[in-house]
């Protein structure tokens, strides 16, 4: 909600990325479908694990863009798309094999971003073309790549659809994002007494109901 | 063979491929052509395509040869990941299974089971089996297209994939009864696969439509 305010967008297909999310979604009666997602890691967990590995500075994702930018040659990175949904396991072992072999930093930084995030602008680009939306929502930390923007991008207007990036200081984690979901759903009507709350770090988008967003 | 110098008409840009029309004497033909991605890396881009043209055509002779009703590959330019086949003149399933009378809607069905079942026999998961991708010709015997999601597969979580697509569509877009006419699809595919293999199938297919996010893609 906070994410379609601050990109200015009223019915998108919402693409999430971050180190909770990879998915794919539009919001039909009440809740957020999801056409899309990562069958394994997230695309926040592929660029993180593998920064770790090669020792990069955290945040992972920054550190891979900027080394990225010296990169010159694509190497052979497992690309696999499932129809809607991407898969980035396989593609992280290879990578941290590259790394072992001792190819160039940059070139795999370069190679993982072309990789990864072509596999996902395909997956966006299949659910644009089933949902006919007319507006791509990009949100969540991974969402501050500008490689990654630029291809959403290409495909959003490939298809006739506006391109909706949330700004940055939206994207990341937020307390305030939490804040207002929880305002929102209060002011809704959707309350749990205090006995019965928990934490549910893993808790699934299409599993919430979400009356609060106007229907389109 | 060498597609640039036939004569296209545009039929329908799907998102990974473009569909034309057009005549390779005696045939009429439809000519699939994966385009080129602006978003992705050049490199990359060509290969994807080149594999995913060779792969498609691959699919589509396997499944021929396994007795399935699909169209012909006519001829291949990879070079311009390009596929060449015969064109297939009828109806979207989609669009007339809903007026058809009873007693052809249960022939077709049992005739899709049977479909689906030579494809999983010979090895070979469709990928993306909705009733938009199936054309009646005037003798309404079902053809399947569109092998562009299909590999090779003998994994029955696949297989009851393709089902429980196959399935999904004909609930979600038609006024059927999923029990009767799932029992009707299931009918034809036990009768080329055999009951052992079927019953694998089947328990997927089920097993993946209670897992519920494939129901909300509707």
């Amino acid at each position: 909600m906070v994410a379609m305010a601050a990109g200015r967008s009223r019915d998108p297909l919402a693409v999430l990325v971050s180190g909770g999310h990879t998915a794919i979604a539009v919001h039909l009666n009440k809740r957020w479908r999801i056409y899309g997602e990562t069958e394994d890691i997230t695309l926040g967990n592929l660029l993180d694990m593998f920064a770790r590995e090669a020792e990069l500075p955290s945040p992972g994702g920054v550190a891979v863009e900027s080394k990225a930018k010296e990169g010159q040659t694509l190497l052979a990175l497992p690309y696999t798309v499932k129809g809607n949904d991407v898969a980035y396991s396989g593609l992280l072992t290879a990578a941290i094999r590259l790394l072992k072999e001792g190819k160039s930093l940059p070139d795999i930084c370069f190679s993982i971003q072309e990789v990864s995030f072509a596999m996902l602008a395909e997956a966006v680009e299949r659910s644009l073309v089933q949902t006919r939306k007319k507006e791509v929502l990009l949100a969540g930390g991974v969402a501050a790549n500008k490689r990654l923007r630029e291809m959403i991008q290409l495909v959003a207007e490939d298809h006739g659809a506006t391109f909706h990036p949330v700004p940055i200081e939206y994207s990341g984690d937020c307390g305030a994002q939490i804040a207002c979901s929880g305002r929102l759903a209060f002011e809704s009507g959707v309350t749990v007494p205090v006995p019965e709350s928990f934490v549910n770090p893993r808790w699934r988008l299409d599993e919430i109901d979400v009356p609060w967003i106007p229907r389109p | 063979m060498d597609s640039s110098t036939l004569d296209l008409q545009p039929l329908h840009r799907g998102a990974e491929a473009d569909l034309f029309l057009s005549r390779l004497p005696p045939w009429k033909v439809v000519v699939k052509r994966r385009v080129r991605k602006a978003y992705r890396h050049e490199q990359l881009d060509a290969s994807i395509r080149k594999e995913r043209t060779i792969k498609e055509a691959s699919a589509i002779r396997d499944a021929k040869i396994a007795g399935a009703r699909l169209p012909s590959i006519l001829g291949l330019d990879i070079e311009r990941s390009t596929i060449i086949m015969t064109f297939i003149d009828g109806v979207v399933a989609r669009d007339t299974i809903d007026t058809m009378s009873n007693a052809r809607r249960v022939s077709l069905l049992e005739e899709l089971g049977r479909q689906v079942g030579f494809l999983h026999s010979a090895g070979i998961m469709h990928g993306d089996l909705t009733t938009s991708n199936i054309i009646l010709p005037a003798d309404e015997k079902p053809f399947m297209i569109d092998f562009g999601m299909a590999r090779k597969s003998t994994d029955h979580e696949d297989h009851g994939t393709d089902l429980h697509l196959l399935q999904r569509s004909l609930i979600a877009t038609h006024a059927l009864d999923p029990t009767s006419s799932l029992k009707r699809v299931a009918k034809g595919y036990r009768e080329i696969v055999g009951e052992k293999m079927a019953k694998s199938s089947l328990r997927k297919a089920a097993e993946i439509a209670r897992r519920g996010r494939y129901f909300a893609i509707r």
